[in-house]
């Protein structure tokens, strides 16, 4: 298979950053004590960000995880958060995609999903029932992202003992609660939901919701460690373009061959999960091994962690202050390294599909 | 249950968390119950007063940077708590806790929060210099001001104010200071000084009332005639900045400090010209002290972590009941303890070679704050108090003959790097185990993942602190060797 040329979607990527972030990232991350920045996620979703995997005949970009990843790998060089609102909705698309062309064909809008502790099973705290042929959600739910700013929410639910994904909207009986402040991608909305008899469309149930869901997860791993490499390179951007301006122990500290290596430790990690996205997002999906892309995402998650503390520290005082762009990554980095499933327990699968017997 | 309660079981009482400190009950048991009684009364205090206010600070500050009163509220309880006197010398109306006792204090505020716990430890950061100063009479006026309001509305504070913006680490050590951008400096004017320049990233700046400023009278020579003021905040040409908008710490601001034409009468110069080159010889003190605040925020993120895993179930089990959980909380108590072990080395150290060397084991030596008192009250404590120049004379001869700068010095930096990792691997090992949960800040850990990377960084960051290591316990050893990249020749 040729391999596919990106140009065109990291130029429009690049452009939507310059024309719509750059300006704007410092203050969204005030999030919650700021408004959800709605205009540029209008222009997201003209430029077709926000409907990047979904089937042309659904209105979408019909576009691959490949394309995604250098999407989010572009636009998270400068702002992961708004990288993880296209990620989610994208993982929201993919998973209704699953299920039901007529039902994703009707949702317009955010549609919030809860992300996984532990990828291998959905979310526990809701139960369903079945009332004259509809269904009835009760209990409440945590984390559940884009949730402020969704019109419709994906919730996993107990139904007759089974697990059972639902689509509620907004207005039939679900709560949302004050939305959260996390440690990073503040600019990513996430709530509490509370369910009280809420209305709920069944979408799949059974094993083959695990299936879906297990597939879907899968599929996202590359676009997740196209963040975490997306944050590394905006880390290794500001640090390179820092150390030669100031002075420190009577001399400039790109001069300081320790400051050289710690930067080398920067530019290594960056290197290395760029590879690894571009490798895992690009692989034919029917071909390709979930503990490769597991493996991927896990070590993305690291590198990026280690690589944007040492950003922090290598702005030493300043790489403190919010004034600079580091302690913003290093944030980041960590919420993204642990909102896309738990690393000791993607450890544990990577092993039992490797090595148990 | 507040985010940052822990029960008993998960908090070691003060016989298990120092078996090094067990000694002294045979030894001294007049010390170690001093010592006790400081510890249980910081516990209580942090648990009951301080672990309410935390997550509220920190949201509020978050919310507006500028808006001191959720800490002045914090300051209040910790005025009527008695923190801010706990460590000042009895003979001077302070607690006189001995200075041993320091990092104890410390490390049980700071694992319930190191921003409030760092508004404590700025204070006596201020007191430090000035207290090495020896101006006995102004000391005594301050300590008593600070005393007489510490259970008023706006308690006394200090602070020390010494970085500058372009300056970064480069001021903590005497090898790297004469080639700083230094771009303040003290000028003698009539009866006085006259202070201009801009200092940055002061802890409790904005909250102090006095703090000390270190400054050189020649910004050519700053190590020769580096200087020592207390500077009023009312001082006319002196004004705030803004706080620094931090990542975390945010219940201790962090003050931009501007001195324009600061006029200060000369009774407010704290050493003679060059006299505040003194506090290298005890900056062991200091960076043992941030090993301490640091073994605090591991412990913090360990105590949260495991009352974490003993709530909440994954996969179908308590996640305590996951070995690899297990070896998590494992791995962060060896963290604790091994943070623990250092800073308190270090603080031996201190007591051996550096600061403890010329302060009396107990503040003023004095065991009883009625014996100290009435001392004050006698003809020669007026005419020691009367006499500056001869004990700060007295004091400068002690410190050189007395205080093995390398050894503290080394020691301390040891401190301060192996805890601040530790304590930043154990934010970071705490919001693993605790998943989602431990990125939202209503749980408290992702706090302290934000607080640690400030110990990696204040108080020399660690990676100048490697190098003073080298310095003083490698390169001692080795004449010929080029410290700092050879300095100004390198």
């Amino acid at each position: 298979m040729a391999e596919r040329d990106y140009t065109d979607v990291v130029s429009l990527a690049a452009d939507f950053v310059k024309g719509e972030i750059v300006e704007t990232v410092k203050e969204d991350d005030h999030y919650p004590d700021v408004p959800f920045r709605e205009p540029l996620y209008a222009k997201a979703e003209e430029v077709g960000f926000l409907s990047f995997l979904l089937p042309e005949e659904a209105g979408g970009a019909g576009e691959t995880t490949g394309a995604l990843a250098e999407v989010l790998y572009e636009i998270s060089k400068t702002d992961a958060s708004v990288a993880a609102v296209i990620l989610c909705q994208a993982f929201a698309h993919r998973l209704l995609a699953g299920v039901s062309k007529e039902v994703l064909a009707g949702e317009a809008g955010l549609i919030a999903t809860t992300l996984y502790d532990d990828p291998m099973e959905l979310p526990a705290g809701v139960n369903a029932s079945s009332m004259n042929g509809s269904y009835r959600l009760k209990g409440t739910l945590d984390y559940v992202v884009l949730a402020p700013v969704a019109r419709s929410y994906i919730v996993p639910a107990l139904l007759n003992g089974e697990t059972a994904l639902f689509l509620v909207r907004r207005d039939t009986g679900l709560k949302v609660d004050e939305p959260l402040l996390t440690l990073g991608l503040r600019a990513c909305p996430v709530a509490d939901l509370e369910l009280d008899d809420a209305e709920g469309v069944l979408l799949v149930i059974g094993d083959d919701a695990r299936k879906i869901y297990l597939k879907t997860v899968g599929e996202m791993r590359g676009a997740v460690a196209a963040i975490c490499a997306g944050i590394i390179a905006g880390c290794f951007e500001e640090v390179s373009a820092y150390a030669p301006e100031r002075y420190q122990g009577y001399r400039q500290i790109i001069d300081h061959l320790q400051v050289r290596a710690e930067l080398g430790r920067i530019a290594v990690n960056m290197l290395v999960a760029r590879e690894l996205f571009r490798s895992i997002s690009c692989a034919d999906p029917s071909e390709a091994e979930d503990s490769v892309a597991a493996a991927a995402q896990v070590v993305s998650g690291e590198v990026a962690v280690e690589a944007s503390i040492l950003g922090v520290q290598l702005l030493g005082g300043n790489g403190y202050m919010e004034d600079y762009g580091q302690e913003k990554r290093m944030r980041d980095a960590k919420q993204v390294q642990g909102i896309f499933g738990r690393k000791d327990l993607i450890l544990q699968d990577i092993i039992e599909a490797l090595a148990v017997r | 249950m507040n985010a940052l309660e822990v029960g008993d079981k998960d908090l070691f009482p003060f016989e298990e968390t120092y078996q090094s400190l067990r000694v002294f009950k045979t030894i001294d048991p007049y010390y170690y119950r001093e010592m006790k009684a400081a510890f249980d009364k910081v516990r209580r205090f942090a648990r009951e007063k301080a672990a309410p206010m935390a997550l509220h600070i920190d949201r509020e500050l978050r919310r507006d940077p500028e808006n001191k009163e959720p800490i002045w509220e914090f300051a209040r309880l910790c005025g009527q708590a008695g923190m801010f006197t706990l460590l000042l010398p009895r003979n001077h109306g302070g607690g006189g806790l001995p200075l041993m006792a320091s990092p104890i204090v410390w490390e049980e505020l700071c694992a319930v929060c190191s921003g409030e716990g760092n508004v404590v430890a700025s204070h006596y950061l201020g007191y430090a210099p000035f207290y090495i100063s020896m101006k006995l009479r102004l000391f005594d006026r301050i300590c008593r001001e600070i005393v007489e309001r510490e259970k008023s509305d706006k308690p006394t504070l200090l602070a020390m104010a010494w970085t500058e913006p372009l300056v970064g680490s480069d001021n903590l050590q005497k090898e790297l200071i004469s080639g700083a951008r230094i771009g303040c400096e003290a000028k003698p004017v009539d009866g006085g000084w006259v202070l201009n320049g801009t200092k940055c990233f002061i802890s409790d700046g904005s909250l102090s009332t006095y703090h000390v400023a270190i400054m050189p009278v020649d910004r050519k020579r700053p190590l020769e005639t580096l200087t020592g003021f207390l500077v009023p905040t009312e001082a006319e040409g002196f004004s705030f900045g803004r706080d620094e908008h931090k990542m975390g710490m945010k219940a201790t601001p962090a003050s931009i400090m501007i001195y324009e034409d600061c006029y200060l009468p000369d009774e407010y110069r704290l050493t003679p010209v060059g006299g505040m080159a003194k506090i290298y010889n005890i900056m062991g003190a200091g960076t043992t002290c941030v090993g301490a605040i640091s073994t605090g925020v591991a412990r913090g993120a360990y105590e949260r972590a495991v009352t974490f895993a003993r709530e909440h179930k994954v996969r179908g089990k308590l996640l305590i009941n996951h070995e690899w959980a297990q070896f998590i909380l494992a791995e962060m108590l060896m963290n604790v303890l091994g943070a623990r072990a250092i800073y308190m080395d270090a603080a031996f150290c201190s007591m051996n070679w550096g600061f403890g060397k010329v302060v009396p084991p107990r503040r003023g030596g004095f065991r009883f704050k009625l014996l100290a008192e009435r001392y004050m009250a006698t003809e020669l404590a007026k005419k020691i108090t009367d006499r500056e120049e001869m004990v700060e004379k007295y004091a400068n001869w002690a410190i050189n003959r007395f205080i093995d700068t390398p050894q503290d010095a080394g020691y301390g930096a040891f401190a301060k790097v192996k805890c601040s990792d530790y304590a930043m691997t154990n934010a970071s090992l705490g919001i693993d185990l605790m998943g989602k949960a431990g990125l939202r800040h209503d749980r408290g850990m992702e706090k302290i993942f934000r607080d640690a990377k400030l110990l990696q960084i204040y108080e020399g960051t660690n990676e100048l602190n490697r190098l003073a290591l080298f310095n003083h316990l490698i390169a001692r050893k080795e004449p010929g060797i080029e410290i700092f990249g050879g300095g100004d020749n390198g």
